[in-house]
């Protein structure tokens, strides 16, 4: 059953066995896993119930809708976008269904006891399987990435074809205001229904406030019921319960521990976030792209991507489209010049570069519902930046673009494989438009509870009964999109909050 | 103090350039021009006929905005109609040449970080106004959606929803839409095991 603000009239009290905040990959995997093993479940959701007809596939109607503060959160400097977002499937209703799954070096790297890959191995799989994961076709590459492929094969780069999580796609392109046609095998299509037939309630417009504790253990949850545009709370509820998962993902699930005054003395909740940022590069072609038609990101190229710790390649290429509001936002300047730039957005095809990241931010709750993000790229971390751009550039001239521009303020320009080896690309905060789609690693799982959150179930170190369940427990940047490994991280939180607190 | 009285005076009172604008019902008439003003210099898109396209576009739009954020951006507006002073121009922005208006704003872009935050939160709505106008999709080859619908961007207003005739006693399956049963009933195979 899902309730929101138009049925939630009144200020309740209710108690569930085990309440899961946030519904996106984790919560509804953990969610899912908790119900079919017979718990009483609870899912609190901050954002809307939106289903395929309300998906008007309209920017202005769908970014306030899909996105925490419209699309518009930023780091504390304004540096980075931060787009993440909210809704009953959280932000699966707005990703572009990439699969890759937790890298092996990665999790030997975290090293963490009670979390080998071995075992967490077959929760992945179990993902791949749940949301039906498949390998992309040559008919499934748009044009956008077509020319890409094109330029990643005449550089000789490796690269190629992404698996995606798509059952009956219509390719419309429109993947990142919603899914018209509920084609994707996302939070909404798989674990939430899930969960729901096994009998877990979904509160959505419903944002949790704090958690209540005595004794190192969580007795509940406030919660406001807010109205989707006014923001005005309705009513208010009071959860009671046996555990909480909290799943709203690496900037909510850490201001919400700390707006609770969880046990913290090393204040380490909020730290280490990595925000996976990138950037991107257009390139303007003679021939009609239409970038925002088929689907968005369907070739990839790992060449500068190792997760061997002796390699210094951090950066990820992929294909990146927008439609025009967006696409106008991240193109660089303003007035007549931008423009004469929109008009031939329809020949430009664009490649972003995403950052392996190694910096480190914060989270910082400020007072009930904001938050504040500090986040500086380090040295190594511009160079690589830096790098990925030069590159992608690279791909897009081979490619045969006539030109290509990297969106700093004062925007780079260049014509040939030579023009683009001159430019002198320089990472600077606010001098490009930077976005993080997947930030992540901000309650840490960890070995020492001086210097993580949780352990290697997704418990809290210093709580009896609250786990975490989304991409707040990775101990570093996983460097790839995180959407596979955290319905399994989901799915593993949800398993051993059932043995831990129930069995 | 008659000097200076009759300078602020003149400052306030002369009213920004005039603007043909469309009859508006939520956006006062000073912050629209003001609005016009900037959105022609961010947008590039300086003729008449488009500033009060995109001022009866952001009418419409405003509604949907929460009310700080409307505030917010009356104050943005104001700040930079009035921060000229501050940055060493003679006059508010909307009385600029476009010559200067651009090198104001490269100021306000380059300039502090709030200074940025309000540059670029004025930047992104001058964009939104402009291309997500589906008259404005032509120029740049945009075909648009393929669905022909309108998601609630206008939904009841507060008072509706306390209406106890709105409550429908309270009825949760109404929440659930004709897609989320069919949703369900879509995934029924079982779940795979660990």
């Amino acid at each position: 059953m899902i309730h929101t603000y138009r049925t939630i009239t009144e200020s309740q009290s209710i108690s569930a066995e085990c309440c899961v905040i946030g519904t996106g990959a984790g919560g509804s995997a953990a969610a899912a896993m908790l119900a079919e093993q017979g718990r009483e479940v609870v899912l609190l959701e901050a954002g809307e119930f939106l289903q395929p007809s309300d998906f008007s596939q309209r920017e202005e109607e769908m970014l306030p809708r899909l996105f925490y503060d419209a699309g518009a959160r930023t780091t504390a400097d304004g540096a980075i976008r931060v787009l993440h977002g909210h809704g009953v499937g959280g932000s699966t209703l707005h990703n572009q269904n990439l699969c890759k799954i937790l890298p092996r070096e990665i999790a030997e790297e975290w090293n963490i006891q009670g979390f080998s890959y071995s075992d967490f191995l077959p929760y992945l799989q179990r993902v791949e399987t749940d949301l039906a994961v498949s390998d992309l076709t040559e008919n499934d590459v748009n044009p956008n990435n077509r020319v890409v492929k094109r330029g990643i094969e005449a550089l000789g780069y490796r690269g190629g074809l992404l698996r995606h999580n798509r059952v009956g796609c219509v390719r419309s392109g429109f993947c990142v205001l919603g899914c018209a046609y509920n084609a994707k095998m996302n939070a909404y299509r798989v674990y939430i229904p899930r969960a729901i037939e096994h009998g877990a309630t979904v509160y959505a417009n419903t944002r949790a406030v704090r958690l209540f504790w005595r004794n190192n253990r969580a007795e509940g949850i406030e919660a406001e019921v807010v109205h989707p545009q006014t923001r005005e709370v309705l009513a208010r509820l009071t959860i009671k319960t046996k555990a909480v998962v909290c799943s709203a993902g690496a900037i909510e699930t850490p201001a919400l521990l700390q707006r609770s005054g969880i046990p913290d003395p090393k204040q380490n909740i909020g730290k280490g976030l990595h925000l996976h940022p990138g950037a991107g590069v257009m390139g303007i072609f003679d021939e009609t792209i239409m970038a925002w038609q088929g689907i968005p990101q369907s070739i990839e190229c790992t060449e500068f991507l190792s997760f061997d710790p002796q390699e210094n390649k951090r950066v990820w290429l992929v294909t990146a489209s927008a439609h025009p509001v967006a696409a106008a936002s991240f193109l660089p300047g303003f007035g007549k010049q931008h423009r004469e730039l929109m008009q031939v957005y329809a020949q430009m095809a664009s490649l972003s570069a995403m950052l392996h990241d190694v910096s480190e931010g914060t989270v910082r709750a400020k007072g009930n519902s904001q938050v504040v993000i500090e986040y500086h790229l380090k040295k190594d971390d511009r160079t690589q930046l830096a790098l990925g751009l030069r590159e992608a550039a690279r791909i897009l001239i081979a490619a045969g673009a006539k030109e290509v521009y990297i969106p700093m303020r004062l925007p780079l320009r260049a014509g040939s494989l030579k023009d683009v080896d001159a430019l002198d690309i320089r990472i600077r905060d606010r001098q490009i438009a930077m976005a993080s789609v997947h930030p992540m690693s901000s309650v840490r799982m960890g070995n020492d509870p001086d210097d993580s959150c949780c352990d290697g179930s997704g418990k809290l170190h210093r709580m009896a009964n609250v786990f975490v369940a989304d991409t707040s427990l990775f101990p570093t940047s996983i460097g790839i999109p995180p959407q596979v490994t955290t319905y399994a991280i989901g799915l593993w939180v949800g398993d051993h909050c059932n043995r831990i607190l129930f069995s | 103090v008659v000097a200076l009285a009759s300078t602020v005076s003149f400052y306030f009172l002369r009213s920004p350039k005039p603007l043909t604008a469309p009859a508006l019902r939520h956006l006062k008439t000073r912050a629209a021009y003001v609005f016009a003003a900037v959105y022609g210099a961010i947008t590039g898109y300086d003729e008449p006929e488009s500033k009060a396209r995109a001022l009866e576009f952001l009418d419409n739009l405003l509604p949907t905005f929460e009310r700080k954020t409307q505030r917010d951006l009356l104050l943005a507006l104001f700040l930079l109609e009035h921060g000229t002073w501050v940055k060493g121009f003679w006059g508010r922005f909307s009385r600029l040449s476009p010559e200067d208006q651009a090198v104001y704003l490269k100021m306000w872009e380059g300039g502090t970080v709030t200074e940025h935050f309000i540059f670029d939160g004025i930047r992104s709505l001058c964009f939104l106004v402009c291309y997500a106008d589906e008259k404005q999709w032509d120029a740049i080859g945009y075909t648009g959606p393929l669905v022909q619908r309108r998601s609630q961007s206008h939904l009841p207003p507060f008072h509706a929803l306390r209406d106890p005739a709105n409550n429908v006693s309270m009825a949760l399956q109404e929440s659930l839409g004709a897609d989320f049963p069919a949703a369900v009933s879509r995934n029924q195979h079982p779940p795979s095991s660990i």
